[in-house]
């Protein structure tokens, strides 16, 4: 089946390799399945972790190899209207104590895009870890060429792996000697510790390593990981409960950051930042979707954004935002 | 020490509450958690309780309507210890000044400890992580500070008398190698020392 192919069904879930199967897998969210099989769950950015969109996947087919088609050449626009007072204010509430963190996101509308096309563009040098096309029943529509993992659940543990912080291929010195994406890191690792804890049994919650550098094909990013014991009878969905929205997506302290979002972001991010995982048994495995485009009402747009912090120049940041979204298709900038 | 002390915690809405909770030298369930806003309004619910914690949090003592919950504790005579916010709200309750500095997020200074009635073996220097923007200044007697970062920052105060005591950074953070290990020292200090 090709991507073309694809997209003359109502819906479908199309995930990459990382999700956890032998290759590509399609999976049919309308199709009812058994306690045995796999199940989709997806919560969007604004959407309580409690309640995820859970999806049956019964009919599950291979692709024979990755999706090949023509990818999106377009030239994606921003706006840049508002970015700069947004990152203004943040500055100022860090100041007065507010917040301490907050990731600002916009949107690039990407002219003339489809899924098929932005796949191919997010596949074309290399298959993203979690790349996925999910079109549900309800209208939800998104391509994702996620490098984050949100977590991984199995035999009672729950891993966790907070990324903050990117550069090229080949520069992780420069990356691991930047106070900034230290300090940004460690900040979110211990909000996941945080949101960890009372899903964990007591004193379990731990960072086998505070900061490590995850080599991509295209970048290198730095990550922690956060571990412990989940108590007992709780299920992955829990799990995304309490996670959900991934705290390296939305700063912290989550309330005070996720307030400032809503005031400064022009519109919801839907699925952009949201989550999407596999779930069969007690394991689980859940991507963050950034690097993800969303199919809106005036077409496709791809988000882009960055954690702001005091020491942040909105110049900076804007050029970073428009690095990261001419980036989609052809590599990955070093991060403000 | 036999049954653990009850613990109230006075959160704050932060992200970082529960390694608070996690990093105190008791079980999780000897630990009940109201929001400080509501404790403040009804300081009644402070009987019972063997320690007041008062947790990080954003904005400032003031706005989080800490400083009065603070006063009933020192007039209760109830162990208290600030954590960040907390520690704030002890100092304005003690007629220090809460300033603006460079906002620290993340960041794992060295903090020096001095000689302490509250955090008795601490002396020395300590790997401390720091969340805050705002920072205690004029510290007055009775208050004394304990601890400070190199450039003389005040990282924690006691009160030399009253079991009151604050730290600025975060002892609950992963990257405070020994917090447990002051907080135990608090704990151990204020807890069973008779009236």
């Amino acid at each position: 089946m090709t991507l073309s192919d694809l997209d003359r069904l109502p819906s479908f879930a199309l995930l990459g390799p990382g999700f956890g199967g032998d290759g590509w897998r399609l999976l049919d969210p309308l199709e009812p399945c058994g306690a045995a099989a796999a199940r989709l769950a997806f919560a969007p950015f604004e959407a309580a972790g409690d309640r995820p969109f859970l999806f049956g996947a019964g009919r599950e087919s291979v692709l024979s190899g990755a999706p090949d088609g023509d990818p999106w050449e377009g030239t994606p626009r921003l706006d840049p209207a508002g970015y700069r007072e947004a990152v203004e204010v943040i500055r100022e509430s860090i100041r007065a104590g507010d917040v301490y963190q907050v990731n600002l996101t916009v949107r690039a509308a990407l002219p003339g895009a489809t899924g098929p096309t932005i796949l191919a563009a997010l596949c074309r040098r290399w298959v993203p870890r979690f790349a996925a096309w999910v079109r549900l029943p309800d209208g939800t529509e998104f391509v994702s060429g996620s490098p984050e993992r949100l977590f991984v659940t199995g035999g009672g543990r729950v891993f966790c792996e907070p990324m903050k912080g990117t550069a090229p291929a080949g520069e992780g010195d420069w990356l691991l000697a930047s106070a900034k994406d230290r300090a940004e890191l460690a900040m979110i690792t211990d909000l996941v510790r945080n949101d960890l804890t009372p899903v964990c049994r007591p004193g379990t919650v731990e960072v086998p390593c505070a900061r490590r550098l995850l080599d991509l094909p295209y970048a290198v990013q730095s990550v922690s990981d956060v571990v412990g014991d989940l108590l007992p009878g709780l299920s992955p969905l829990d799990v995304l409960a309490a996670l959900h929205p991934g705290g390296s997506v939305v700063g912290a302290p989550k309330g005070a950051a996720l307030q400032a979002i809503r005031r400064l972001e022009a519109v919801p991010r839907g699925p952009y930042c949201g989550a999407l995982g596999v779930l069969e048994g007690d394991h689980a495995d859940f991507a963050l979707l950034i690097r993800t485009a969303v199919r809106g009402a005036d077409g496709w747009w791809y988000g882009v954004g960055g954690g702001i912090v005091h020491d942040s120049d909105p110049a900076a940041e804007w050029e970073e935002v428009r690095v990261k979204a001419g980036a989609l298709a052809c590599g990955t900038p070093r991060s403000s | 020490m036999g049954t653990p002390p009850r613990v109230i915690f006075a959160e704050n809405e932060d992200s970082f509450t529960w390694n608070v909770v996690e990093c105190l030298p008791v079980p999780r369930d000897a630990v009940r958690l109201v929001r400080g806003r509501v404790l403040a309004a009804d300081p009644a619910a402070l009987e019972g309780f063997d320690v007041l914690v008062v947790g990080p949090g954003p904005t400032d003592p003031i706005r989080a309507g800490l400083v009065g919950l603070v006063e009933e504790a020192a007039r209760r005579g109830l162990p208290t210890l600030g954590i960040c916010l907390g520690h704030q709200a002890l100092g304005l309750c003690f007629g220090a000044r809460l300033v603006r500095v460079e906002p620290v997020h993340g960041r794992a200074d060295p903090v020096s400890f001095g000689p302490s009635r509250w955090f008795p073996g601490q002396e020395g220097v300590h790997e401390a992580m720091r969340y805050h923007s705002l920072v205690l200044t004029d510290v007055p007697p009775p208050l004394r500070v304990v601890a400070a970062t190199v450039d003389g920052l005040p990282m924690a105060v006691e009160h030399p008398d009253l079991p009151l005591a604050g730290l600025q950074f975060h002892p609950d953070s992963h990257g405070t190698p020994r917090g447990r290990e002051v907080v135990r020292a608090f704990f151990d200090a204020v807890v069973g020392r008779g009236p």
